[in-house]
């Protein structure tokens, strides 16, 4: 119900160390379901806090509807109480001497709410939320999973035109997670809430946004859907931080990478110490050779559950070097044995690659090259881990 | 995405109006300064003064300085230091000062640090019990222990009724009736329980997995107590030494009790005398002295501490507990606690209260017992005619104890609490490290030289503030001053446990600062609150130095009550009174115990 904007926001705490957020710029539309992405300590989590007021910017703007809130060239700062964003921390931060009613009920009554409208909307909440029969439980009586529908009650109850959600799903196990995923879906749904949540963890993420912005060392690395992201990392950063097994980076000079390039219908010359990035599933290997077939040999084959990681090493008979380790996914039973010779194929999609500061090179405007039929399995490109979202 | 703007050079004027603009929205900022306005003239500003006073001439002294009331003289650095009266004003109880200081916290440092290893170590008989009946002393004045050994081994040197000793028969050297040795086991007896205290929790967070570690590897038992566990208890170790050294040095009342018939003095009953003759200049150079000794040992403390910081121990989250068998020594090792006990809490205690029902000491047959002392009326002595139970002093001063105490106790708390609200919020580094260190100053300051810079103070008007000697306001601002050291620590530990999300998510559900204080703040942490009160006032009530030279008559509390009775020779009397206190301290402590489990030793830890 409310677009943020944020503009060349900063966050510096001391003079000396760099600076937590470093000029990000964003706009978060109306009804949008964005993740702020990143490892740990990348500001992602200062963001959020600087939205909901509890931090202050050090330069920038930060607006709601193009009211400004917190703006340091015009000296303005609207204090967290008077914002009226909903925010729901990661540690839950339930008040331990309140019981779950009077939990959701707190922000209620300091809106002026009366008696009857917030017993109402209390109760409205503890269905919506399947918390019924915990009404009168203090916070420490509560699971994890249960303080924080508890939590999200409390902040909904207060129907926010932006929700903010701290690290969401990190506290809770496998099972509850899909749950609670579901959950926030339907909510953003129903409710059609701005939401903005931070997480460090890529599966939450991809799973739940419309949006993504990656962040690290607290600039802004890449912002756009979570098929962009995955699909068309902007740098080597994202490429390396998105997807699990992580992408396979080699030197985009060695004869291995160059049969790649070619094998994509990339004719330049890739510039000095670029890097070559394979996408772990966008590998495919066969029994014979082929002009665009790399040879390697299988050292490895981990099963983890319905899937297997086959690692390779590519390129040691060359030059008698130690040759590159390559990670390859499949959803299929391997019929490979550790030590086979094997010949790699790579699918374009897969294939990316980067400069030697990082950033993300074209391979783009080369023909097309035909995929054949037997490796349907590299059209599509599978996400690791959706195999979780298959499960009820 | 937008382009870059210039934003990063935006004038420090813009900058500072928008942290204006911040600070308005959030109190935090203006009650960090109120408070340290607050406490540099509560307890900075006497210090400095006392300072000052060893400089400036005191009206009265004039013509011995040659220069007029309020001038700069070095006369009374000259008289304490290097007068022909030094050796004995000075030096002889500076001598005495150190010298006892030392030896009780040596004794009690050894003899604590075995019994804190028996505790929480071994598989000691009835340990659990022990741990709480060894740490009584703690909880009961000093100068408890110092008028049981004067009821027990007084001798004939002074008048007034002779020590149980004495009454059957055995005659007693002054030394041992007097002065340094019984000063010196006194304030061992009382220290010993500090060191269980500390030491005592340092062992319980020494992971013994280090120590099994250490046998793996093929050591002896001896060589891992001496290369591992001691290392690792050091810190803990020097810390207790030391925090009990810079206590010792100001102890008054325990040399004052004893002291006295044998010309013994310390720096603190010097001090004392000093001010009871009206030699200010003097005494301001006593308290300086004080201060400076207290100050620098607790600066190597601090110091010590961040060495010790470097080998903090790591993962004593999975710390296991596993007890030594103590085997042939079983009973031995109990015998030697129980008999701590026994030497610690029973005999003091009996014997103050044996005497308080007897009429002459030392005589165990029935006509010589009497409640007279309780609860008698018409009695034939001069003053207090009545038992102390039945007589109005007794009451009007127990009752200014509490009224006085306890309110300086409640602000002191919530000041507490405050502090460590604004330490752990300021947005300013500054204003929070600035409170931490003022609110513990105090604790530098030995009680008698915080009461000295006090009176030197409060006692002519300044400016706006009259003068307040002899008023209970003198009294409730210098019990707040002293008491802040335990209030301040008691808030900010409560306030670090607490953690900034449960006041945050309350700001964002739309709560203003005071709503979050009272909604919130408070009610989480009214154990805290009450903790951050009832320290305070365990040791106001049994406290001696602050009363003995801001009080007067009409301020008259338990403790100036019972030392007047001692002054008078009524013996009985003030042993009575002064069981009243240690009743009302051991009650409190037992209830902070029961509201916080460990409150006692974490309030004494942070």
């Amino acid at each position: 119900m409310s677009n943020i904007t944020l503009t060349n926001i900063s966050k510096r705490y001391t003079a000396d160390h760099p600076p937590a957020v470093d000029n990000v710029s964003m706009e978060i539309e109306d009804g949008a379901f964005m993740c702020v992405l990143g490892p740990s300590g990348c500001g992602k989590s200062t963001i959020l806090r600087m939205i909901a007021g509890l931090e202050h910017l050090s330069d920038g703007e930060i607006a709601v509807d193009s009211k400004p809130l917190d703006n340091v060239s015009k000296g303005i700062f609207i204090p967290p109480e008077k914002r009226h964003i909903g925010l729901v921390f990661q540690s839950y931060a339930l008040w331990p001497h309140m019981t779950v009613s009077r939990n959701i009920e707190f922000g209620l009554k300091l809106k002026g709410m009366s008696k009857e409208e917030r017993l109402e909307r209390v109760a409205k909440m503890i269905v919506m939320l399947k918390i019924e029969g915990l009404e009168d439980r203090y916070p420490a009586q509560l699971s994890g999973g249960q303080q924080q529908r508890v939590a999200l009650a409390r902040t909904l109850a207060m129907n926010p035109g932006i929700l903010l959600l701290d690290e969401p799903l990190s506290n809770l196990d496998a099972a509850l997670r899909l749950s609670m995923r579901a959950e926030l879906t339907r909510l953003h749904q129903e409710f059609g809430t701005t939401i903005v949540f931070v997480t460090h963890d890529q599966w939450e993420a991809m799973t739940l946004a419309t949006k993504i912005a990656v962040m690290s060392k607290g600039e802004l690395q890449q912002l756009g859907t979570p098929d962009d992201i995955y699909e068309r990392p902007a740098n080597r950063f994202v490429a390396e931080f998105i997807g699990n097994p992580p992408i396979n980076m080699i030197p985009a000079n060695t004869s291995a990478a160059q049969t790649f390039l070619q094998a994509i219908g990339y004719q330049d010359t890739p510039p000095i110490g670029a890097q070559l990035g394979l996408r772990p599933e966008g590998i495919d290997l066969r029994r014979d050779a082929s002009l665009s077939s790399v040879l390697a040999t299988v050292t490895d084959i981990l099963p983890t559950g319905g899937a297997w990681i086959i690692e390779l090493n590519v390129g040691s008979n060359e030059t008698g070097s130690e040759g590159y380790h390559l990670v390859h996914t499949t959803q299929t039973p391997p019929h490979w044995k550790q030590g086979e010779v094997v010949y790699v194929h790579v699918a374009p999609h897969a294939v990316h690659l980067f400069s030697a500061e990082g950033d993300r090179l074209s391979l783009e405007a080369q023909p097309e090259v035909m995929v054949s039929s037997s490796n349907s399995e590299l059209a599509s490109p599978t996400f690791v881990q959706t195999k979780l979202e298959d499960t009820p | 995405m937008i382009a870059v703007t210039d934003s990063k050079h935006l004038s420090p004027m813009r900058r500072l109006r928008h942290k204006l603009v911040i600070a308005q929205r959030d109190p935090t900022l203006l009650i960090g300064l109120i408070l340290l306005f607050i406490f540099a003239w509560l307890i900075a500003a006497p210090i400095l003064n006392v300072m000052l006073e060893i400089m400036t001439v005191q009206s009265g002294d004039e013509m011995r300085t040659g220069t007029e009331a309020g001038g700069i003289t070095t006369y009374y650095l000259e008289r304490v230091f290097s007068s022909r009266m030094s050796s004995i004003i000075f030096w002889r109880p500076l001598w005495n000062t150190l010298m006892v200081a030392f030896t009780s916290m040596i004794l009690a440092m050894v003899i604590g640090a075995i019994l804190a290893w028996l505790l929480v170590r071994t598989n000691l008989m009835g340990r659990r019990w022990l741990s709480t009946a060894l740490i009584i002393p703690f909880m009961l004045p000093a100068w408890t222990f110092a008028l049981a050994w004067t009821t027990l081994f007084k001798n004939a040197t002074i008048g007034g009724q002779p020590g149980w000793a004495e009454a059957m028969g055995l005659q007693l050297p002054d030394w041992v009736s007097y002065g340094a040795f019984p000063t010196i086991v006194i304030m061992t007896l009382n220290y010993i329980p500090f060191v269980i205290l500390l030491v005592g929790n340092a062992l319980r967070r020494l992971d013994s997995q280090l120590e099994e570690a250490g046998q793996m590897l093929g050591a002896s038992k001896g060589s891992v107590a001496l290369s591992i566990v001691f290392p690792l208890m050091r810190p803990a170790i020097m810390s207790a030494a030391l925090l009990i050294f810079a206590d010792a040095i100001g102890e008054f009342s325990v040399p004052y009790v004893l002291g006295l018939p044998v010309q013994f003095e310390t720096l603190a009953t010097s001090l004392y005398r000093a001010i009871g003759t009206q030699q200010n200049g003097v005494a301001a150079v006593f308290a300086g002295v004080i201060l400076v000794v207290g100050m620098a040992t607790l600066a190597l403390d601090t110091w010590m501490m961040r060495e010790a910081r470097r080998f903090a121990i790591i993962g004593s989250k999975g710390a296991m507990e596993r007890r030594q068998s103590l085997g042939i020594l079983k009973w031995p090792a109990f015998s030697i606690a129980l008999l701590m006990f026994f030497i610690s809490v029973v005999v003091p205690m009996g014997a103050l209260a044996l005497s308080t029902v007897m009429h002459l000491p030392g005589r165990f047959n029935l006509s010589n017992f009497t409640l007279d002392y309780w609860i008698g009326t018409n009695l034939d002595t001069i003053a207090l005619r009545n038992g102390i139970l039945l007589s109005s002093e007794f009451w009007n001063a127990a009752w200014s104890s509490v009224r006085i105490v306890g309110s300086a106790s409640i602000c002191a708390g919530i000041l507490g609490l405050l502090t460590g609200y604004i330490v752990l919020r300021s947005p300013l580094r500054s204003v929070s490290i600035t409170l931490r260190q003022i609110t513990f100053f105090p604790y530098l300051v030995p009680g008698i030289a915080f009461a000295a810079a006090f009176l030197t103070l409060f006692a002519v008007p300044h400016g706006p503030i009259p003068a307040l000697y002899g008023t209970p306001i003198i009294l409730f601002l210098a019990l707040v001053a002293d008491q802040m050291p335990f209030a301040s620590r008691a808030g900010i530990s409560a306030m670090t446990q607490l953690g900034s999300d449960v006041e945050d998510s309350a700001r964002v559900a739309g709560a203003g600062w005071l709503r979050r204080m009272f909604s919130i703040i408070l009610p989480i942490q009214r154990n805290a609150l009450v903790t951050a009160v009832l320290m305070p006032f365990i040791s106001g009530i049994k406290g001696v130095s602050l009363f003995i030279i801001l009080a007067v008559p009409a301020t008259d509390v338990l403790t100036t009550f019972s030392i007047r009775l001692i002054d008078f020779n009524y013996t009985q009397a003030a042993n009575a009174v002064v069981l009243m206190i240690a009743l009302i301290a051991l009650l409190g402590t037992l209830l902070i115990n029961r509201l916080t489990g460990t409150g006692l030793a974490q309030g004494l830890e942070s």
